[in-house]
C-alpha cells in the first residue's frame, strides 16, 4: 500500500491537511458511491475532498476526482441537489490533522507520524471537542506538514482508447 | 551423524502422522481421491517414483512441512475474518419503534440548508429502500453494536427489522471507528516517538 493524498479542511480560516475520509463513512453506511477512477496508487479512493467547519458543523464544499468513464467528478456527482455545500450529518468519528515536522514516514495509508495531531471529535456532523495529541519532537529541520513519499501512476495505453499504436 | 538419523527418524514419524491424519480427515465424497476419470493414468513405476520423491523431500524438510497446517489455519482464520459480514444480534437491540417515530428522530436540521428536509437527510434513499422491505407483521428496533473486523473496532448503530424470532435487514445511521483498548496507551520508550495513537486512526484511509 502507498501513503495516500490527504483530504483538505478549512478550519478557523486555515487550510489544513486532513488524514480522515468522512465520505468513506457515507458510502459505508449506504450512500451511493460513484465509480471513481483510481489515477495513482496514492489515491486509491479516487477523489480529494475539501471540507469546512462552520459554526461547529462539518461540510463538504469541494470534490475533485475522475470517474471510470473519464468524466470529472465533483460534489454534484454524489449530491446533485447540493452542489455547493453538503452537511456531513452521517459522519461520527475523529478527524486527524497532522501538524509540525514529520517524525516517521510510513508508506501506507495515513500512517506517517508527525510532531502532533490536532484531533476533532465529530458526532453526526457536529464538532464536539478538539484536543492535541503530541507525538514527540523532530530532531531534523525538515519541512512541516503532511506529504507523501512517492506513488505509482498506471500508464494509460493507447489501445485502451482505440487509438492506433 | 547420530543427530542426522534422529532428525530423519523424527521427520519420518511426523510425515507418517500427517499422512494418516490427512487420510482420516478426507471426506467420503472427495472425488479427487477415488474417481478414475479424474486421475491421470500413469505407470505404476512412475507413480511410485513420484510419491517416493515427495515423501523423501517431506522427511528431509519436515519442520517446514509441520508448519504448513499451522500457517494454513492462520491464513484461513484471517480470510474468514476479512470475509465476515456484520449482523445484528439480540443483545444489540435497544428499543422497538414505529416508522413514524424513527423518521421523527432522524430528521436532520442544518442552518445553512445543506441537507434535504427529509428523514435521514442525505441518506434518505437508503432509508426508503430499507422500509420497502418492512412487512405489516414486522417490528423495527433500534440497535447499537461494537463490531471488530480485521483488527478494527467499530460502533455501528441504526435500525433493524425483527420478524418473529428472526433478525433481518438493517439500516445504519452511525459507523464510527472506536479506540482499540489493546493498542492504546502504548508508549514507544525505546524510540522517542509516542505510539499511543490508535493504529486505526493513524492508518484511516479508504
Amino acid at each position: 500500500m502507498t501513503a495516500q493524498f490527504r483530504e483538505k479542511l478549512i478550519y478557523e480560516e486555515q487550510r489544513l491537511s486532513m488524514c480522515t475520509n468522512p465520505l468513506g463513512s457515507y458510502f459505508a453506511i449506504g450512500g451511493d458511491r460513484p465509480p471513481f477512477s483510481c489515477g495513482c496508487t496514492a489515491l486509491w479512493r479516487g477523489y480529494v475532498g475539501t471540507w469546512e467547519i462552520v459554526d461547529g458543523r462539518l461540510y463538504l464544499v469541494e470534490l475533485h476526482g475522475e470517474l471510470e468513464d473519464g468524466r470529472t467528478a465533483s460534489v454534484a456527482t454524489i449530491f446533485p441537489d447540493f452542489p455547493e455545500r453538503v452537511f456531513a450529518h452521517w459522519y461520527s468519528g475523529t478527524i486527524r490533522i497532522p501538524q509540525g515536522r514529520m517524525l516517521e514516514y510510513v508508506h501506507m495509508g495515513y500512517g506517517s507520524v508527525y510532531e502532533q495531531d490536532l484531533l476533532l471529535e465529530i458526532n453526526r456532523g457536529v464538532l464536539q471537542r478538539t484536543h492535541v495529541h503530541r507525538n514527540g519532537q523532530s530532531q531534523n529541520d525538515g519541512p512541516e506538514g503532511y506529504e507523501i513519499g512517492g506513488m505509482t501512476v498506471p500508464a494509460h495505453g493507447t489501445q485502451d482508447r482505440g487509438d492506433a499504436p | 551423524m547420530i543427530y542426522f538419523y534422529w532428525y530423519l527418524g523424527v521427520g519420518t514419524a511426523v510425515v507418517t502422522i500427517m499422512l494418516a491424519y490427512a487420510r482420516l480427515a478426507r471426506k467420503d465424497d472427495d472425488c479427487s481421491a477415488t474417481s478414475p476419470a479424474l486421475i491421470e493414468r500413469k505407470s505404476l513405476e512412475r507413480r511410485f517414483l513420484n510419491e517416493a520423491a515427495i515423501l523423501t523431500t517431506a522427511v528431509l524438510f519436515w519442520p517446514l512441512v509441520a508448519l504448513l497446517p499451522v500457517l494454513d489455519r492462520h491464513y484461513r482464520a484471517e480470510s474468514e475474518d476479512r470475509n465476515r459480514e456484520f449482523a445484528v444480534t439480540r443483545k444489540d437491540l435497544q428499543a422497538a419503534l414505529s416508522i413514524q417515530e424513527i423518521e421523527a428522530r432522524e430528521m436532520v436540521f442544518d442552518p445553512l440548508g445543506a441537507v434535504p428536509n427529509v428523514p435521514f437527510g442525505h441518506l434518505n434513499a437508503e432509508w426508503v429502500r430499507f422500509i420497502e422491505g418492512v412487512r405489516t407483521e414486522d417490528r423495527l428496533w433500534s440497535f447499537s453494536s461494537h463490531w471488530t473486523k480485521c483488527g478494527h473496532k467499530r460502533l455501528l448503530q441504526g435500525y433493524v427489522i425483527v420478524r418473529g424470532e428472526e433478525i433481518g435487514d438493517y439500516c445504519l445511521t452511525v459507523m464510527k471507528y472506536i479506540e482499540d483498548e489493546a493498542s492504546s496507551g502504548k508508549v514507544g520508550r525505546d524510540r522517542k516517538i509516542r505510539t499511543d495513537l490508535p493504529a486505526w486512526l493513524r492508518r484511516q484511509a479508504d
